[in-house]
């Protein structure tokens, strides 16, 4: 017995040394993919790594519909849906606000991606800077001004657009361990360290450097016609960090109190010229700049509207009046959507439909390289949608960028240059800060110049309260307290409103959104601010029912919605 | 094993000269017949005593002569065995001369004496065998499956078998007892599956065919399935294909089959009823007014709209005229308003009949089968089509060439070879436009006026019949005959499955096997767009001009073993053995895909003749590499007692690298208790209980333990964090059961199995702010409670009429016991509607009547059904909507509590014009509108917690409450009749196509037809929008966002007629032998209550759970089709 119990115990000795050997060959890479040691393991496949995160940061702004893009389009009332795609049905502003951080719910993809990414951004980024504090040898101190402002830059609009968007955030340091998440800071605090990086990456491109391999920018990382010399890129950089200022303001309080002074210098100093980007619409290999929703707008005739809103704001025909007059539930009765008459350029022209479709067919910029005649058309007949909420229903589309998507810079939809940064909206900017610290004269020259462009009388009178020139044709023409069914001339700031609107109208993301909510024109109820997405907070050990995280609005969100505004609704 | 051994034996013994003094010889003859007195062929005689074993003929005849060396009079057991009949041991003594022995078997009701070999050591006979096993047989399976698993369904309690997709070429689902994974994404819910000793890892079932199976075993969880290790934690199939014969010479078999396949119903309810206006001649519908026009100043004639849009020389067709709705009040257009109730003026059209045919089904086989010296053999070619039951689809075609070859080598040495080559095309296309589907199609955008036979004046299909803005709504195209005749979507596979295991036994107390198994699949799909495919109003370049894309694939496999089996007779009435085995598999997998569009020559479908956007998609390449080493004891004593016990060590390259070897345990045994002396219970005979305790393994995902990044031309963006901690699921199940005969007539199998499965690998979210978003981790626990029953009942057995049936019943409650991670909302399995499908919990607190942690329930919004669903502060005010309530809140005519105000009744609705009335927010206790006559959704109060959002209910579980199968075989004389019921009971679907068919006015519910004034509904009963509702998208009417609700989510419970079968025995006919003619039907009837197209749904490979009978939605899948077929077959 005891001579079987050591064979079968050599036996087993035996196997157990067999399966111990195989161990090692049981090790089997992922060829497909890299890790942490891989990419940052060289200064060029770091470069490599960090070089591609601008586009990254595009994907999580604009490379997807699954992103809040398309709900902050409804909830200023830029745009409407009839379906329950990409959360927009349960972001209708009249429907009672439902921004629930619920797991499961039905926006739980949008409210996340952005968030997700942008951290992903700043990761990179800090995690790119920390292995150059570790010793990277980027060879050149031409190379590493250029990629440590490149990095520094990375980090300030990833870090700001997540405070911009969501109520706190975490902010990762060169110093922070690749297993550390960090704390949640409040969105203000988190502003203050992307304003710090962006200066930082300001310095970086500044300083005086000698070696190759510096600036301009690799065309690659942030894909434009030009690549971008220093001064350019501390340019684009402060354009950026004016946009982040006045953005992050949720309320009109916190928008009266941005330093518009440093608003100003910023804008001053910023991009003179719209600063485009080039596009792709491949999105299987994570190659290209997409923009999804710019796409999406510009599909005439299906699903999606131009509520009269404030496009209406445009119309001289009364018909604008009228609309507001109809009881909310009443607007659109009868298979009709909203038609307006309007000196605006950038809206076709006619004194009907049939005369509108005529001025601007949207085939007539359907090739490389036009120009689209105006920023909307009047819907081709057959294409109008009577679905969902009669006040959605206008006879417009967006098609300010038809050539992009159906052509693009040769012949291939989406893919070519197309405006990310407006010198209008940087003007705009400058020009809401001159206003705010009343010097109407460079204001109103600012503002003037896409009005006149557009087809609107120069405004003359340099003050604050004058209504703009025009008469009953002015523009534009703004709900007026106490009712709010009747209209009246907008003064300046409207007039600002108003440009600042139709310039960056589904071309920037949020665009609308931020602005309105600074400038107390949301729809009553309309979050101001998305919460901290749940995957993070549960993920931390916070409940999701502890809806915004560490910001303003702490607990279930007392004070994070809109109030009855401006424009009465 | 067994089988084998047995066949040396007696191919030793037939060897054996008879020698001329047969005075000295003893000989044992006679005779073996069944107790309905037919001879029974095959049988095995055996001594073991004296290592003889001989057969009977075709006559019931045997036997055995003993040499006189080997005779002293001893007393032997002489025990006897055959396939469907009780054993028999008899004493007799071995003396000079001939004696007779006859024996008359009794029938084996529950085949307890059937040899199985999945999950023990060594083939053993059921009765020994200390857990459940299904085996199924040739026999058993008179209608072939067009694959070995779906030859299965309905045959073994436990194991459920489904189509989530009816589409020629896809492979049908199969869960053991209940899921074992929580997140089965890149992994599988299904079992290991061997065949002829080949891991079959990926690819089609379909591959093999189901004509050259002779016998599948079925071990249904980890309690028998231990020795088959890190993948078998969801049970094991193996299957063995035919073997060459015993005789010398060959023998010919041919069979075919030919018959048709189509849709269970042409007749599937959709509106006949519109809702649009038509002119005064009640002829012509009336065009939306404009700014300058009135409503009505224009009409047109539905089909001749239908051709002018389609009817250009272009790749788009024209705009359509917008046509305006048929409302009672001048402002129109109000959902509530308006009413399904036009009838369609002239002819109108069943979709389902102009795309449905009646296509070709085939099953064409020959087969050869004998020996050859020392060589026995079987092959075998076929070829089978499925071509579908929809115009223009293509299916599949497979064609098959097997040839396994036995080779005694020597008397102690067999060498076996098994070799398969498949080689098919299938037709992918399920219709529709590129993200479309067929059924879609069908079910959604067809409307009833249109014929989709018609073609425009260039002879083409239309391309829309009807679609966005056409109906007032809607987004159905129907391009399904057009895609026929302009989109192709093909893939073409080969498959070579090949093995060859050998054995030796070089003492009778030892033997010694070795396999080797290789598998090697590849496939091509060529998806492509014709230039000139047309796109509806709007060009589209990348369609318009062509659009081509291929996805290659390739899939190599090999595994081999090793093993010895000892067999020692411990004492007189203890038999011990013991195993070692060492195993190793290894499986690599490349995928790639490349597209472009923009052909330059039109019908040239490569990648070099489309010059834009050529793209190429990273390329998959895994590897996945097992080893393993299995150790296993087997005691029997008095074969009364049997003792099991097993080990396995399992190493996998798919286990974190901190953790690469997990142990697989089993402990078992069986105590045969009417065998036992004291036992006199003659009516209940072969009665046995049975105990196991076992473990097996699922293993992470490829991916699962790489921390990631995907790297492209542009750089590298995070992926997952890695874990190389990861272990792989580990299922532990008990098992016990017991198997009897009653009044040796009904055979009973009662199993009752516990399942926990620790270590669940799920995706876990991690702060954004790391930059992995997710890592995988072990993170939970599953458990599964199983019952299974299943019941054998020889009616009648004559001569010339026998009468069985056979009948099983299962249930599995699963649940979620651990939960390591924050309660979450799984992966959908569709993409809208269904994210909050399931609620993954571990909290057990009881919700609508129901656990919150059971596994698989639909969450989801609920109408108010009672008056006591509702509020108690609001139930005062409800009545049973009996004529003459007057309470604001009553049941009306479809079981639904509505919303009439004080003083209506439910019928007022039109005749009091109050269908646009509603009660505002402000006045609404749920500070939610209602609107008159409309279903109220269950919320909170005013003021409570959470109001204006539904609360999420508990609806109902995918999972059945049990499942039922019933069996008949009757033969008469020459005549067979065979008929399997297959049911399920007790799950739900969320009908999602009902939710679509709301939104789009194309649900039958809705046309009103039939109704009264005071039962006709408004088309915002089901779709609330629009108009007044403004503010109150989908969440008033029953369309609901298409989000689950106590509407949509149905009681799928249903029964098929699964398989019947009519043979008829003709005999010899010229030079052919046996041929037998017969007819054949599968799926031919649904018993079901439920409203949608067919119940046997689900989507497949998609959602966390990555299983169709799982994610039971009803999204427009392609039916299980039925089939008709004739057949002939003979051997010579």
């Amino acid at each position: 017995m005891n001579r079987n119990l050591t064979r079968y115990a050599a036996l087993f000795a035996v196997i157990g040394i067999g399966l111990g050997a195989c161990e090692k060959q049981l090790e089997v890479t992922n060829p497909t993919s890299g890790d942490t040691k891989l990419v940052l393991g060289t200064a060029t496949d770091a470069e490599n790594l960090v070089g591609g995160y601008f586009k990254r940061w595009s994907s999580g702004l604009y490379g997807s519909l699954t992103v809040v893009e398309g709900m902050t389009g409804v909830m200023s009332v830029m745009n409407f849906s009839s379906l329950a795609n990409n959360c927009l049905n349960g972001r209708l502003p009249f429907a009672g606000v439902d921004n629930t951080n619920t797991p499961g719910n039905v926006c739980t993809g949008e409210q996340a991606r952005a968030y997700q990414i942008e951290n992903e951004v700043q990761r990179v980024a800090s995690s790119f800077l920390g292995q150059v504090d570790a010793g990277l040898d980027l060879t050149t101190s031409a190379r590493k001004a250029r990629d440590l402002a490149f990095a520094e830059f990375l980090r300030g609009i990833s870090i700001g657009y997540v405070a911009v968007l969501y109520d706190s955030t975490a902010v990762i340091t060169t110093k922070t361990d690749p297993v550390d998440a960090g704390k949640l800071l409040g969105y203000s605090e988190a502003m203050d360290s992307a304003y710090a990086a962006l200066q930082r990456a300001i310095d970086y491109a500044n300083a005086p450097v000698t070696g190759g391999q510096g600036f301009p920018l690799p065309s690659t990382w942030i894909p434009s016609p030009t690549s971008l010399t220093a001064p350019e890129f501390v340019r684009l950089i402060r354009s950026y960090r004016a946009r982040l200022r006045a953005s992050v303001a949720r309320t009109p309080a916190e928008r009266a109190a941005v330093k518009w002074d440093l608003v100003i210098a910023d804008a001053q100093n910023g991009i003179t010229a719209d600063h485009l980007v080039t596009t792709s619409n491949n999105t299987t290999s994570g190659s290209g700049v997409v923009n999804s929703w710019r796409a999406q707008y510009d599909v005439a005739g299906l699903w999606h509207q131009m509520p009269p809103f404030v496009i209406g704001m445009g119309d001289v025909s009364g018909a604008y009046t009228q609309w507001l007059n109809t009881p909310l539930g009443s607007r659109g009765s009868g298979n009709n959507g909203f038609f307006m008459i309007t000196p605006d350029l950038r809206f076709p022209q006619g004194a009907n439909r049939a005369a509108q479709q005529a001025d601007f067919a949207i085939t007539s910029c359907a090739t490389s390289g036009t120009v689209c005649k105006r920023y909307f058309v009047n819907r081709p007949g057959g294409n109008d949608q009577f679905a969902g909420s009669g006040w959605g229903w206008s006879n417009y589309d967006f098609t300010r960028f038809h050539p992009w998507r159906v052509q693009g810079d040769a012949g291939t939809g989406q893919q070519g240059n197309t405006l990310y940064f407006a010198k209008s909206e940087l003007d705009m900017l400058q020009a809401e800060g001159l206003i705010r610290t009343g010097n109407y004269a460079a204001a109103a020259a600012l503002i003037n110049v896409t009005r006149q462009k557009n087809g609107l009388p120069a405004i003359t009178a340099f003050d604050g309260t004058t209504a703009v020139p025009g008469g009953a044709s002015c523009v534009p023409q703004v709900p007026v307290a106490p009712s709010y069914t009747a209209t009246a001339c907008g003064n300046m700031l409207e007039a600002m409103k108003w440009e600042k609107r139709m310039e960056t109208a589904y071309t920037v993301l949020g665009s609308w959104y931020f602005d309105s909510r600074g400038w107390g024109d949301l729809p009553v109820g309309t979050p101001l601010y998305w919460a901290t997405p749940n995957e993070d907070l549960l993920s931390r050990g916070i409940p999701s029912s502890k809806l915004y995280g560490t910001g303003a609005g702490v607990g279930d969100a007392p004070g994070s919605a809109a109030v009855k505004g401006t424009y009465g609704w | 094993m067994t089988r084998v051994r047995v066949l040396l034996a007696l191919a030793a013994l037939v060897a054996l000269p008879l020698r001329g003094a047969q005075s000295q010889n003893a000989v044992i003859t006679g005779k073996v017949t069944s107790e309905s007195g037919q001879a029974v062929e095959a049988a095995n005689l055996y001594i073991n005593d004296l290592q003889v074993s001989v057969g009977t003929n075709t006559l019931g005849s045997y036997t055995i002569s003993i040499p006189a060396g080997r005779v002293s009079g001893q007393k032997v057991n002489l025990r006897i065995r055959a396939i469907g009949h009780q054993s028999q041991v008899r004493v007799v003594t071995i003396v000079p001369g001939t004696q007779t022995q006859n024996f008359s078997l009794k029938q084996d009701v529950n085949r307890l004496s059937e040899v199985v070999v999945t999950g023990s050591i060594e083939g053993t006979e059921r009765s020994k065998v200390p857990f459940a096993v299904g085996r199924i047989t040739e026999e058993d399976i008179p209608v072939p499956g067009l694959d070995p698993i779906r030859a299965l369904q309905g045959k073994v309690a436990g194991m459920r078998i489904a189509q989530a997709g009816g589409m020629p070429g896809s492979t049908p689902e199969i869960l053991m007892r209940g899921p074992t994974s929580l997140n089965a994404q890149g992994r599988t819910q299904g079992p290991l599956i061997i065949v002829d000793g080949i891991i079959m890892n990926v690819g089609s079932m379909a591959d093999l065919g189901g004509l050259d199976i002779e016998s599948v075993e079925v071990v249904k969880g980890a309690a028998g399935a231990s020795l088959y290790g890190a993948k078998a934690a969801n049970g094991v199939i193996t299957i063995r294909t035919k073997r060459g014969g015993s005789q010398d010479g060959v023998r010919f078999g041919a069979r075919t089959e030919y018959g048709f396949s189509d849709l269970n119903s042409l007749d599937y309810g959709q509106p006949v009823n519109h809702h649009l206006q038509l002119d005064e001649t009640g002829t012509r519908f009336c065009v939306t007014g404009t700014t300058n026009a009135a409503p009505c100043s224009q009409t047109l004639d539905w089909m001749k709209e239908v051709l002018r849009i389609n009817n250009v020389n272009a790749d788009t067709t024209r705009t359509n005229q917008n046509l305006q709705w048929n409302a009672p009040s001048a402002a129109g257009g109000e959902l509530t308003n308006v009413f399904q109730s036009n009838i369609w003026p002239g002819q109108y059209y069943n979709s389902f009949v102009q795309a449905a045919n009646r296509n070709a089904v085939a099953l064409n086989s020959i087969d050869a089968t004998g020996r050859v010296g020392a060589v026995r053999f079987y092959a075998s070619g076929s070829y089978t089509t499925d071509q579908g039951a929809i115009k223009g689809l293509n299916g599949q075609q497979q064609q098959r060439g097997r040839l396994n070859l036995d080779y005694d080598v020597r008397t102690n040495l067999l060498i076996s070879m098994s070799s398969l080559f498949d080689k098919s095309v299938t037709d992918l296309r399920n219709g529709g436009s590129s993200n479309g589907s067929i059924f879609g199609q069908l079910l959604r955008g067809a409307p009833a006026g249109t014929d989709y036979s018609a073609r425009d004046t260039l002879g083409r299909p239309i391309v829309v019949g009807g679609g966005a803005g056409f109906r007032g709504s809607g987004n159905g195209a129907g391009t399904f005959l057009y895609d026929a005749e302009n989109r192709s979507d093909t893939r073409k596979s080969a498959r070579y499955l090949g093995s060859v295991s050998a054995s030796y036994f070089p003492a009778d107390w030892v033997t010694f096997d070795a396999n080797f198994g290789y598998d090697n699949r590849s496939n091509t799909e060529d998806q492509h767009f014709n230039k000139g495919y047309r796109t509806i109003k709007q060009p589209d370049l990348t369609l318009n001009l062509g659009q081509i894309q291929i996805d290659n694939g390739t899939d190599e496999a090999l595994n081999g073993s090793i093993s010895a089996l000892l067999h020692k007779q411990l004492n007189p009435d203890l038999t011990g053995k013991l195993s070692f085995k060492g195993l190793f598999d290894q499986e690599k997998v490349y995928t790639s895909r490349a597209s472009a569009n923009q052909f330059v020559v039109k019908d040239i479908y490569t990648l070099t003749n489309a010059t834009a956007s050529p793209a190429v998609s990273t390329p998959t390449y895994t590897t996945d590499k097992n080893v393993g080493a299995l150790t296993g004891v087997n005691l029997d004593y008095k074969g009364r007692y049997i003792f099991d016990g097993a080990y396995r060590v399992d190493g996998s390259s798919r286990f974190g690298a901190g953790n690469r070897f997990a142990s697989f345990p089993r402990f078992a045994g069986v105590w045969r208790v009417s065998e036992e002396p004291f036992w006199k219970l003659q009516k209940l005979s072969d009665f046995r209980l049975r105990a196991s305790r076992g473990s097996a393994g699922s293993t992470p995902r490829f991916t699962a333990q790489y921390e990631t990044y995907t790297c492209g031309v542009s750089g590298c963006s995070l992926g997952q964090a890695g874990n190389k901690l990861l272990k792989p699921e580990t299922t532990t199940e008990t098992e016990l059961g017991t198997d009897f005969t009653l009044f040796n007539r009904l055979g009973v199998e009662i199993t009752h199995v516990d399942g926990v499965t620790r270590d669940q690998i799920l995706p876990v979210n991690t702060p954004s702010s790391l930059g992995f978003t997710s890592q995988w981790q072990n993170a939970g626990t599953l458990a599964n409670h199983t019952w299974e029953v299943a019941l054998n009942l020889p009616v009648v057995t004559k001569t010339d009429f026998s009468w069985s049936m056979r009948g099983s019943w299962d249930r599995t409650r699963t649940y979620i016991t651990e939960l390591f991670v924050p309660d979450y909302y799984p992966t959908s399995p569709t993409t809208q509607g269904t994210g909050s499908l399931f609620l993954y919990t571990a909290k057990d607190s009881i919700v609508d009547g129901q656990p919150m942690n059971r596994f698989g329930s639909i969450w989801g919004r609920k109408f108010y059904r009672t008056c006591g669903d509702m509020p108690g502060t609001v139930q005062g005010q409800c009545g049973n909507g009996a004529p003459g309530d007057t309470h604001a809140y009553q049941i009306n005519d479809q079981g639904w509590v509505v919303w009439v105000g004080d003083g209506h009744n439910w019928r007022d609705g039109i005749s009091k014009n109050l269908w646009q009335t509603k009660l505002s927010q402000a006045n609404s206790p749920w500070n939610y509108p209602l609107f008159f006559g409309s279903p109220i959704v269950d919320r909170p109060l005013r003021g409570e917690k959470g109001e204006g959002v539904g609360i999420q209910h508990i609806l109902g579980n995918v999972l059945p409450n049990f499942r039922m199968t019933y069996t008949n075989n009757v033969t008469y004389k020459r005549l067979t009749a065979y008929a399997l019921l297959d049911g399920t009971f007790g799950h739900f679907i969320q009908n999602q196509g009902e939710g679509w068919g709301l939104l789009d006015f194309s649900s039958g519910t809705f046309d009103q037809s039939g109704n009264t004034i005071e039962t006709a509904k408004p088309v915002g009963y089901g779709w609330r929008g629009g108009g007044a509702e403004a503010g109150n998208q989908g969440t008033g009417g029953f369309y609901d966002i298409l989000g689950p609700n106590n509407y949509n989510t149905e009681l799928g419970s249903y029964a098929k007629l699964r398989e019947v079968s009519l043979t008829y025995r003709v005999g010899n006919v010229a030079a052919l032998n046996d041929v037998s003619i017969g007819i054949i039907g599968r799926n031919l009837m649904t018993f079901t209550n439920y409203s949608g197209y067919d119940p046997e749904v689900g989507v497949a490979n998609a959602g966390s759970s990555n299983s169709g009978l799982i994610n039971q939605v009803d999204a427009f899948g392609f039916p299980t089709l039925r089939t008709f077929t004739f057949t002939i077959s003979t051997r010579f």
